[in-house]
């Protein structure tokens, strides 16, 4: 009998053969009926959409498919996946659960989008309207949005539609750790080298901390201020959000993390800029273009008269005024920065926002967010402002105060929003709003502020034309960040004749025609004028700074406007009377050194005077790679923070991968809980009031495998002695130094890993005897003396005998001895290892390492510990020697006293 | 002589097992084969085959002289790198030990080859094999060259590495820039009345 199971019926032939099946003959037949239905509008707000709808939607399908006929768009009765005509959105309102999971990775839209779109008379942005977001994994479990018939799709829509919906309470302490330098600042530490720690913990480097608020935003919050008055659960229990240790949080936090993606652009443009270096010439296109638009400007502006402004709007606005430069003329950098760039990408599609006051946020402002049990902001700001204080007055200079001051998220009052504001309008800034601001407080300042979510996709887009632009000009571009670079315009201005500011002006012009965003450009003779000329330029405006007027430009610079200055210098300089550039330069090389510190001395010595000898560099080789997280972290016990810390080196190890990195160092940091901070912080899953604690180790060799760099990682961890529970950031950085930066490998494409496994090698053609370089020397002159091997050792015994079971057994037996270990049993097992290196028993050797390493375990005696740490050096050393490596051990439990040995076992062979 | 037969034979043994165990090759061209009573894993591949074999043959003067050091597999993974080595070091002790063909002495050597097989197929299935596309060359260690094994007339001529031994066993004494620092696994060693011989699984550190 024919069964179910029996596969297919065969059908004869149909006839429909030539149209690819029966089923694909009916679709074109239906769609050929709806294009050439009469009165078919084929322009239309809808024109290249087409719909199919599933399931009842209101209005209904009919209704759907008369819609898309009047206004350009398709009806397909039939899903189409493939195709020129494939099935663009699917409207559905409500859908059960398995066709949820059957569209995971589709765009299912509420019908809302085409009956919104139509009123307002344009295609709206349909992720406004998506029924569930297309692979999401946080969201795509959500049967439950599905059975509330009532208002199911309108709840799930507002879940997705608010990554970052409802109030968050979010809490950044930007200005904690990070002090030294501001923001902006933090991206030419590369080339500048000029802090001890050259790049602090790349991704989240200074404006660390609220990389985060992404993931909190699918967090508890939508459901919270409507169910807060029922007791409230530990949201550590119940909710979505991830906690550091589970699967795949890294993963997630960093799809979210804004700083991330920050410094991924960041390092994507160095390497385009890079790249672009060894591209072929393309006889700069933009070039003509520029020479083009300047004599048009020429022409239009011919009977300008030459006005006689005063100095100030000469250099600002009067570009006919300026000579073109002669070849004898000093370097002009150019500083493009484009104007609150995340704001302006998103006012791209949304322009009925222009000129209204509006903010880039994972917020969006609604209901005041509940408090969490073990929140305490008020304690939280206490232990904040007494550590300012105290930080301040340990400094050593009266203090006129300032260390009693609020932190900034305060303003927002105990229960304000601490999304953070990555970026807004002037409009908003007008109004005292800020970048980095919180939510809360930007309200307060600026009630009707409007928030746009993040569009990482857009900014790579405009950044990206952006740079070709720039590079369309002159290649000698070093790329700042994604929305700023500097350019070394020397050679254009003389090549093209065209004069510094009007170049400015086709920059910007040529950006803003490219990108539709505006950008101010700052000009000056070195790196550091341009970027202060910028500032001035701002918004939407240019600014040259020729060399001769530096000195006179400087004297009215503030002191917390140079690079490298932040808040904690600048407060220091404050104390020296130092507010101004002009007040600063009365000071002392010697004096700016001794409160500072050498090198920063010397550099604010020079940069309140102008001067600036870095130089535009288009590639500069990466010093360091890291990977942080200090947002979600609540470790459960030792377990989870070990498979998050090697869930940390894997990405770390990825991204030195990636960036064909290898490193000489590693350095861990740990954030811990400060003493008298609350458990719960006032930022959901934020990491509050910490010290910071770090160490650094050497990698014996230059390398990014990951083995190696888990085992440093764990030792220098084991080393900090933080309890689990306490930690509430971790970071780890692996940086190298100049010198093996040289012997690195050229920068590659991060295809490594997804190059296709090529064939089964065909075994090289010969095979090849290897010998030192002298014994080649001598013996391919052809003198045939007999070599002599050193003869091979005996096979060493212990306590009189060689069998290895017996001499195991021993040395259990003297483990559980005593104490302590006499010296002369050390001494005798010591002897004893080194023999069996020597007469290539090596396996033997490890062996007894091994069972000693596992039978005292880390808590044991300190004085065993020692002695089989000593061994293992012996050991170590013997192996350094005669195989010229460093024996492959297992993690071998470590005194506690002794935290300065981490790296020891590093240290051994070099020594060696 | 009898040690260097069986030598030989052990070392094929050995290489057949490694490419095998470190996934050099598809698994499709090993069988299983039962040497030294244990099974162990030998190419039926052609090509391989004839590498192996010739290689070894032309290295069996280097052993009866006893200038042969170690013999290694230096694995390069597919960006060049170099991703591991497993070195064989080997001393001929005695070559007429075996002549006198007693039964416990044969025995025990036996036991022991099985026991260097199974210690190499237990520890390097324990280690990530390296990345695929990998290739492997192999490479001798020699206290002294032969010039007649160099001789292009030869059946399968030598060529002397001129990257001065990277991973070698030898050269990691006195300087080699990138010996310092790579990771010593031993994987087993044998010391019997014929030969002594430790093979260990180098790294570089990690």
């Amino acid at each position: 009998m024919a069964g179910r199971g029996c596969g297919k019926r065969r059908y004869g032939e149909t006839g429909f053969e030539a149209w690819g099946g029966y089923m694909e003959a009916k679709k074109s037949k239906l769609e050929n009926q709806f294009d050439n239905m009469p009165d078919k509008n084929k322009e239309g707000i809808f024109k290249n959409i087409s719909i199919f709808v599933n399931g009842l939607t209101e209005p209904p399908a009919a209704e759907l498919k008369q819609l898309m006929h009047h206004n350009g768009g398709t009806y397909h009765h039939y899903y189409r996946s493939r195709g020129e005509r494939a099935t663009t959105h699917i409207i559905a309102s409500n859908l059960p659960h398995a066709k949820l999971k059957q569209h995971q990775r589709k765009l299912v839209v509420r019908p809302e989008w085409i009956t919104e779109s139509l009123s307002a008379g344009r295609l709206l942005d349909y992720r406004q309207y998506l029924l569930l977001p297309p692979e999401n994994p946080l969201l795509s479990c959500m049967g439950a949005a599905s059975t509330s018939k009532a208002d199911g799709g309108a709840h799930v829509s507002s879940e997705v539609a608010g990554i970052g919906a409802g109030a968050e309470p979010d809490y950044d302490d930007d200005d904690e750790d990070c002090e030294s330098f501001p923001p902006d600042s933090s991206s030419d530490d590369d080339e500048v080298g000029q802090k001890s720690d050259p790049e602090p913990i790349a991704d989240n480097g200074d404006e660390c901390d609220d990389s985060a608020e992404a993931i909190e935003a699918a967090g508890p919050s939508t459901a919270v201020p409507s169910a807060a008055n029922s007791a409230p659960a530990p949201p550590t229990d119940r909710s979505p959000v991830k906690r550091a240790g589970q699967p795949n949080f890294l993963q997630e936090f960093y799809q979210k993390s804004r700083l991330h993606h920050i410094s991924e652009m960041k390092a994507l443009f160095r390497d385009y800029v890079a790249r672009l270096q060894d591209a072929p010439d393309d006889g700069y296109p933009e070039r003509a273009r520029l020479l083009e638009w300047s004599r048009q400007r020429d022409q239009s502006s011919g009977q300008t008269t030459e006005r006689d402004g005063d100095d100030e709007e000469d250099m600002e606005r009067e570009p006919a005024g300026e000579d073109p430069l002669t070849a004898g003329d000093a370097t002009v950098i150019a500083h493009v920065d484009m104007d609150c760039f995340f704001v302006s990408v998103g006012l791209r599609s949304r322009p009925e926002l222009r000129g209204r006051p509006v903010a880039v946020t994972h917020s969006r402002g609604g209901a005041e967010p509940a408090v969490r049990p073990g929140e305490d902001r008020a304690a939280e700001a206490d232990a904040y402002r007494a550590r300012r204080s105290g930080k301040s007055a340990g400094e050593g200079g009266g203090g006129s105060g300032a260390g009693g001051k609020e932190p900034s998220w305060m303003a927002g009052g105990l229960h304000g929003s601490m999304a953070e504001i990555a970026s807004c309008s002037y409009e908003a800034r007008a109004a005292g709003v800020k970048n980095g601001m919180f939510m809360g407080a930007a309200l307060k300042l600026c009630p009707d502020l409007q928030t746009i979510p993040y569009d990482f996709a857009a900014y790579r887009e405009v950044a990206l034309a952006m740079y070709d632009t720039v590079c369309g000009l002159t290649r000698r571009v070093q790329a700042v960040s994604c929305d700023e670079l500097f350019a070394d315009c020397s050679e254009l201005l003389r090549q093209t004749g065209v004069s510094p500011l009007r170049l400015a002006e086709y920059i910007r012009h040529a950006v803003r025609r490219e990108t539709g965003c505006p950008a101010s450009v700052g000009l000056g003779p070195n790196i550091l004028l341009a970027r202060l000329a910028t500032s001035r330029a701002k918004p939407d405006g240019q600014f040259h700074v020729p060399a001769g007027r530096a000195a006179e430009f400087m004297l009215d610079q503030r002191v917390r406007d140079l690079p490298g200055v932040g808040r904690t210098t600048a407060e220091q300089l404050h104390r020296l009377g130092a507010n101004s550039c002009r007040q600063l330069q009365r000071l002392e090389l010697a004096q700016l050194q001794r409160h500072l510190g050498p090198r920063t001395g010397r550099q604010l010595h020079e940069f309140c005077r102008g001067i600036d000898t870095r130089a535009v560099t288009p590639h500069a080789p990466r010093r360091s790679v890291s990977a942080e997280v200090n947002y979600g972290i609540r470790f459960g016990g030792a377990a989870e923070m070990t498979s998050f810390v090697n869930e940390l080196c894997a990405e770390l190890q990825s991204r030195m991968t990636a960036a064909a990195f290898l490193a000489d160092s590693v350095t861990v940091k740990v954030m811990v809980r400060a003493a008298g901070a609350p458990t719960e912080t006032a930022k959901f899953m934020g990491h509050g009031v910490c010290d910071t604690l770090s160490r650094s180790g050497r990698l014996a060799t230059p390398t990014d495998r990951l083995e190696t760099l888990r085992r440093e990682v764990t030792a220098l961890l084991a080393a900090l002695h933080v309890p689990p529970s306490e930690v509430r950031g971790l970071g780890l950085q692996a940086g190298r130094t100049a010198a093996t930066a040289a012997r690195g490998k050229p920068p590659a494409a991060a295809s490594v890993t997804t190059a296709p496994p090529p064939p089964p090698q065909q075994p090289a053609q010969t095979s090849a005897v290897v010998y030192s370089a002298e014994e080649a020397a001598r013996l391919v002159g052809g003198v045939d003396q007999p070599v002599e091997r050193p003869p091979l050792p005996p096979v060493p015994t212990f306590c009189g005998t060689a069998d290895l079971s017996c001499i195991r057994r021993l040395v259990v037996e003297w483990l559980g001895s005593g104490p302590r270990p006499e010296r002369e049993d050390e001494a005798a097992l010591a002897v004893y290892l080194s023999a069996l290196v020597d007469a290539r028993l090596l396996e033997a050797a490890r062996g007894l390492l091994v069972l000693m390493g596992r039978r005292l375990t880390a808590d044991g005696p300190p004085q065993w510990l020692e002695a089989l740490q000593r061994l293992t050096e012996t050991v170590q050393r013997r192996v350094g020697a005669i195989h010229g490596g460093m024996l492959s051990l297992p993690a071998l439990p470590r005194p506690r006293a002794n935290v300065t040995t981490a790296t020891s076992a590093a240290a051994v062979v070099t020594a060696v | 002589m009898a040690a260097c037969d069986i030598a030989l034979e052990l070392l094929e043994t050995i290489l057949h097992s490694v490419l095998y165990l470190r996934k050099l090759y598809p698994e499709a061209i090993f069988r299983k084969r039962q040497k030294y009573r244990i099974p162990v894993h030998m190419s039926v591949h052609k090509g391989v085959n004839e590498y192996v074999s010739a290689s070894l043959r032309a290295l069996r003067p280097y052993l009866e002289r006893r200038l042969l050091e170690s013999v290694s597999v230096v694995v390069t993974d597919p960006a060049g790198r170099h991703s591991e080595t497993l070195a064989v070091e080997l001393r001929v002790l005695d070559a007429a030990a075996i002549c006198a063909r007693d039964d416990p002495c044969l025995a025990r050597l036996e036991a022991s080859l099985s026991g260097l097989l199974l210690g190499l197929s237990a520890t390097l299935g324990d280690c990530h094999p390296p990345p695929a596309g990998s290739t492997f060359q192999l490479q001798a260690a020699a206290s002294r060259c032969l010039p007649e094994s160099l001789d292009a007339a030869a059946e399968f001529p030598l060529t002397i590495t001129d990257s001065a031994a990277p991973h070698g066993p030898t050269a990691a004494a006195e300087d080699g820039p990138g010996t310092e620092g790579c990771s010593v696994l031993p994987v087993r060693s044998v010391r019997n009345e014929l030969f002594a011989l430790e093979v260990t699984l180098r790294r570089p550190t990690g």
